[in-house]
């Protein structure tokens, strides 16, 4: 038991433990920009699947709808982009608190957009 | 910085962690089916900054309702879901689940405002639904067919439900601008 509490617990692992970490979720982050790519057309181009429709609540949550609310071809590749640009600088250690707030911003943002293809869960309670 | 004011930001800090758990906690407990009170406060807290969806959970269903169209370029009718759909990506890593998903919802929302019979459409419904699921399969066929010009198009929609199977048809639709 103490050799476990210390393999997981030990303080002086965990910077390392944190950076692999974080590393895979940057990595998570550029396969989801690789299937956003791959399905571009359908997602983001000017004939996407997706069915969008304004959203105004109050300034805090208009944040995360802004893509939504905004949306043009130019913001989906830039916010696509930027998001691909941060995961990289976090793999390769030049990564900030602005940089991870924003990226977070822009995950929403996507998730946001994107909320009718995520979700199975809403489709098995539908049903 | 003082003893007093370090103290002061650690008991803020701490309280606001167990606020966010605490409020994170009955937004994905059961409590929030049957105390609509709480679930109210954290329905209004979470959404849509903190929000965790199910797909984090669940798999893509299996489908049991089918989607065919028929357009003024073509007399047959074609079975738009969930065949053509699955035809379109190969990709194992990526897959087909995103497009999937979206039109399984898209038909699933619209069957659940459709009238438990089955029913032929001479003009296009008015609910937000159809406007939805209309959406989507006039730019599918945009996107796949390479129509450009507008066109002509109708739905057939096969449902197998508990009560059997339900078969609705749409007519006189015209693609989107």
């Amino acid at each position: 038991m103490k050799l476990i509490n210390t393999y997981l617990f030990e303080v002086k692992h965990q910077p390392i433990e944190i950076k692999w970490f974080k590393n895979a979720l940057s990595f998570f982050i550029l396969y989801k920009v690789c299937v956003y790519i791959y399905l571009f057309p359908e997602l983001f181009s000017e004939h996407k699947f997706i069915y969008l429709s304004n959203k105004h609540v109050n300034f805090l949550i208009d944040t995360s709808f802004f893509l939504s609310n905004n949306y043009s071809l130019l913001l989906g590749i830039s916010m696509i982009s930027i998001l691909c640009l941060f995961s990289i600088l976090e793999i390769i250690n030049k990564s900030n608190y602005i940089f991870r707030f924003l990226q977070w911003v822009i995950i929403l943002n996507l998730n946001n957009i994107l909320y009718p293809t995520l979700t199975g869960g809403d489709f098995l309670l539908n049903q | 910085m003082s003893n007093l004011v370090k103290y002061c930001l650690v008991v803020s800090l701490g309280c606001i962690l167990v606020f966010h758990f605490v409020f994170i906690f009955i937004y994905a407990s059961p409590f929030k089916t049957t105390n609509l009170k709480l679930s109210g406060y954290s329905q209004k807290y979470v959404y849509p900054l903190f929000h965790q969806s199910w797909s984090l959970f669940v798999p893509v269903p299996t489908n049991k309702n089918y989607l065919f169209v028929k357009t003024n370029n073509n007399s047959k009718w074609e079975l738009l879901f969930p065949i053509k759909l699955s035809s379109m990506s190969h990709s194992t890593l990526i897959g087909e689940d995103a497009i999937s998903l979206l039109f399984s919802n898209s038909i699933v929302y619209e069957l659940n405002v459709l009238p438990q019979k089955s029913t032929i459409y001479n003009s296009k419904p008015t609910n937000q639904e159809f406007e939805i699921l209309n959406y989507e399969i006039c730019n599918f066929l945009k996107l796949h067919k390479y129509i450009n010009n507008a066109f002509k198009y109708e739905i057939l929609l096969l449902s197998n439900s508990y009560n059997g199977q339900l078969i609705y048809k749409f007519k006189n639709l015209h693609s989107l601008k």
